[in-house]
């Protein structure tokens, strides 16, 4: 399935090549080096997200990839008008959002958002960005509620936390082979529907089900009932620096299980220490600096030499999600004289009703704006890795399905 | 409701090394508290500035990130100990001589100092969450000491970080007795506490027997956060957050102003939590613990133990 998903993608990207190659010779002679972006007019693509703040560590990786993928497109691609990014740095704070939504639908150019980052604020500005008719592109807000508001303009370029979830339990029962696992999480919005999902979906093999306070250092009350269960597995829904603490205080209180996370613990710092060795998570995304794709390697190597660092967790989907738009402006053959609506509107039918063959999966969507198929992969904790994990490959192919 | 017996002895042992820490930490409440009657909030980033300062130290400028043993291991953890001491004992002093003196000549009230200790706790702690000291992310303790099994108590495992961190609270508390009953300079600590105005009449120089103060109590708080560091291996600019907060309860629930008083709440408090979790959700921890401290206030206000420095 694999190799298939990548020919398409070379075959459409050597296609792609070469009618830019094409439309360069016939229109813009001697002017390669800027590629598209002929007519002197601009296209704005917004995005908002944590460009700064403590969450600037999720965000930062993201806000790269879709910079990058407007750097790309201008210069591959073969687009009437240059495509500019408009930046809006919401701190992932939902209630710092909607009025920088305002300031985005308001501007004049703006053709399509790729974001926001975070599940509260893009449920905070949906309504904004549907009433303005504005395609609004997520890479990385993974609440399964997100599509059920009967946004037309909302599409997903990741799997939920409940297709994660499922997953989740299905790679702990059927790859690992577990049967009795204590579920904990940490309480918030992200990680208690994740644990809760994988909890439901493992019934009998989900042995309990543990809280714990992420601001405390120290679990050993929450882990002693763990250890009570003589569990052979450990879920944990919530983010890295308290998967961190759990492997670390756990293998030193004798739990000596499978240890496994959801895409909040898929950070670079998880491998820093040697408890983490070997520990797995589970993510939507596909790492291209560990990924088994050789497309996506590439991809890494070019992205790395461009922007000083390897992409991080959801820089392929803000990327994809910028040659998405592109691409449909591109086939919608506007120009800069077409009025600002009519390209939402083309743009909005364009990713509703094709197949788009990305880097780091095919994005094909459903009316509510999900994904028909999500590819959740499986990482491994390793020092040897690039990022720090190795990946083990598709859940749905590591389970046979 | 099903209560998890099964898991007492972890819990019990893991409560009890916690509830140790907690009292390493409450002595810098209760003895500064004992003196000047003041409850120094910066105590949290004071405790903080110990670890780290050994991930600094043996961190960053050493790299001692391998596991050592014999010799070496003994004089790192020695090394350890005198550095992470004197780096808060010596933050302790020098946030007494800016934030508290210049308040203590002027007779500010006694909400001035209350304000100016969260004050300084907040600076240091921000200070320290900048980028050009710890920043916003969590560092791993320097690995010098490798983390084995050292024994098992009554089913549970104890691995040797911890078993150090339970010797060190109980050797510093020895000491630390001893040193306010039976020395010269902790006879002067009793004096003041006693009453402050009599004390400098009769001779003794305040200034001198609070920076004093403020150093033991800042001294065994940055051991506390070197030991602290080490068991759960991690250093950050927010680690002394809720150890603070835990450790003053220890204080006011033993009897704040009691060096005994803040063991017997540490530990008390450590036990509370964790034995807590054995009948309902971990979630309940906090609620529960705190509850008892209103249960104890409540018919014992001065504390278990309820009496001061003063009174020994």
């Amino acid at each position: 399935m694999k190799r298939s998903r990548s020919t398409v993608l070379m075959a459409s990207l050597a296609a792609l090549a070469l009618v830019a190659a094409a439309c360069g010779g016939g229109e813009e002679d001697g002017d390669t080096a800027t590629g598209g972006g002929g007519g002197g007019c601009t296209w704005e693509i917004g995005t908002i997200g944590a460009l700064s703040g403590d969450l600037a560590t999720v965000g930062g990786p993201i806000a790269e990839g879709i910079r990058y993928g407007v750097e790309q497109a201008n210069e591959q691609m073969d687009l009437a008008c240059e495509l500019t990014l408009n930046e809006q740095d919401s701190q992932g704070a939902e209630d710092q959002a909607p009025p920088l939504a305002q300031t985005l639908v308001q501007s004049e150019n703006l053709v399509a958002v790729v974001g926001p980052y975070f599940s509260g604020e893009t449920a905070a500005v949906g309504p904004t960005f549907e009433d303005a008719g504005v395609p609004f592109l997520t890479p990385s807000a993974t609440n399964p509620d997100l599509s059920t508001n009967g946004w037309t303009n909302f599409f997903r370029l990741v799997g939920t936390d409940a297709q994660q979830g499922e997953e989740a339990a299905t790679y702990m029962t059927e790859v690992e082979g577990l049967s009795n696992i204590v579920v904990m999480h940490d309480n918030s919005e992200y990680g208690k529907p994740l644990a809760d999902t994988v909890a439901s979906t493992l019934g009998d093999s989900a042995a309990t089900v543990i809280a714990l306070n992420p601001e405390e250092t120290d679990h050993s009350a929450e882990l002693s009932k763990a250890l009570n269960e003589d569990p052979d597995g450990i879920f944990f829904g919530g983010y890295q620096p308290e998967f961190s603490e759990i492997l670390k205080q756990g293998t030193e209180q004798g739990l000596d299980v499978v240890y496994v996370s959801g895409d909040g613990s898929k950070a670079p710092e998880l491998s820093q220490d040697p408890s983490a060795e070997g520990s797995i998570v589970l993510c939507p995304c596909d790492d291209p600096a560990v990924s088994t794709n050789e497309e996506a390697n590439q991809f890494a190597e070019d992205f790395e030499s461009a922007v000083g660092e390897p992409p991080g967790t959801y820089a392929t989907e803000g990327y994809d999600g910028i040659q998405l738009v592109a691409t449909a402006l591109q086939e919608g053959g506007y120009d800069g004289d077409t009025p600002i609506e009519e390209i939402r509107t083309g743009i909005q039918e364009y990713v509703a009703n094709n197949t788009y063959e990305g880097l780091s999966k095919t994005y094909e969507f459903d009316e509510t704006g999900e994904l028909g198929q999500v590819s959740i992969f499986a990482y491994q904790t390793s020092s040897e890795g690039a990022t720090g994990f190795e990946q083990l490959g598709l859940v749905s192919e590591l389970a046979g399905q | 409701m099903d209560c998890n017996t099964g898991a007492f002895p972890n819990l019990f042992v893991t409560g009890l090394i916690l509830g140790m820490l907690y009292a390493l930490i409450a002595l810098g409440y209760t003895m500064v508290y004992g003196v000047l009657k003041l409850i120094n909030f910066a105590h949290d980033a004071i405790f903080m500035i110990g670890a780290a300062s050994i991930f600094y130290l043996f961190g960053v400028w050493f790299g001692l990130n391998e596991p050592t043993g014999g010799v070496v291991l003994v004089s790192l953890i020695a090394v350890g100990f005198l550095v992470s001491g004197l780096a808060s004992g010596g933050s302790a002093v020098l946030l007494e001589r800016l934030a508290y003196r210049p308040l203590r000549r002027r007779g500010a009230a006694r909400l001035s100092f209350l304000i100016a200790a969260v004050g300084a706790s907040f600076f240091i702690t921000y200070l320290f969450q900048q980028d050009f000291l710890l920043g916003t992310s969590e560092h791993n303790f320097p690995g010098f000491m490798a983390t084995e099994s050292a024994l098992t108590i009554i089913g549970a495992q104890v691995n040797n970080r911890r078993v150090l961190a339970v010797l060190t609270a109980v050797a510093l508390f020895l000491i630390l007795d001893f040193f306010v009953n039976k020395t010269r300079s902790g006879r002067s600590i009793r004096a003041v506490a006693q009453d402050i105005d009599a004390a400098r009449l009769m001779g003794v120089n305040v200034d001198r027997v609070v920076a004093l103060t403020f150093f033991v109590g800042g001294f065994f708080g940055g051991i506390a956060g070197f030991l602290y560091g080490m068991v759960f291996s991690k250093v950050a600019w927010n680690l002394g957050f809720f150890p603070g907060i835990k450790a003053f309860t220890a204080a006011v629930l033993g009897g704040i102003g009691n060096v005994r008083g803040a063991l017997l709440g540490g530990v008390t408090l450590g036990l509370v939590e964790n034995l807590s979790t054995l009948c309902i959700g971990a979630e309940w921890k906090n609620p529960i613990a705190f509850s008892v401290l209103v249960l104890v206030l409540i018919f014992r206000p001065t504390g278990i133990l309820g009496e001061g420095l003063s009174a020994r």
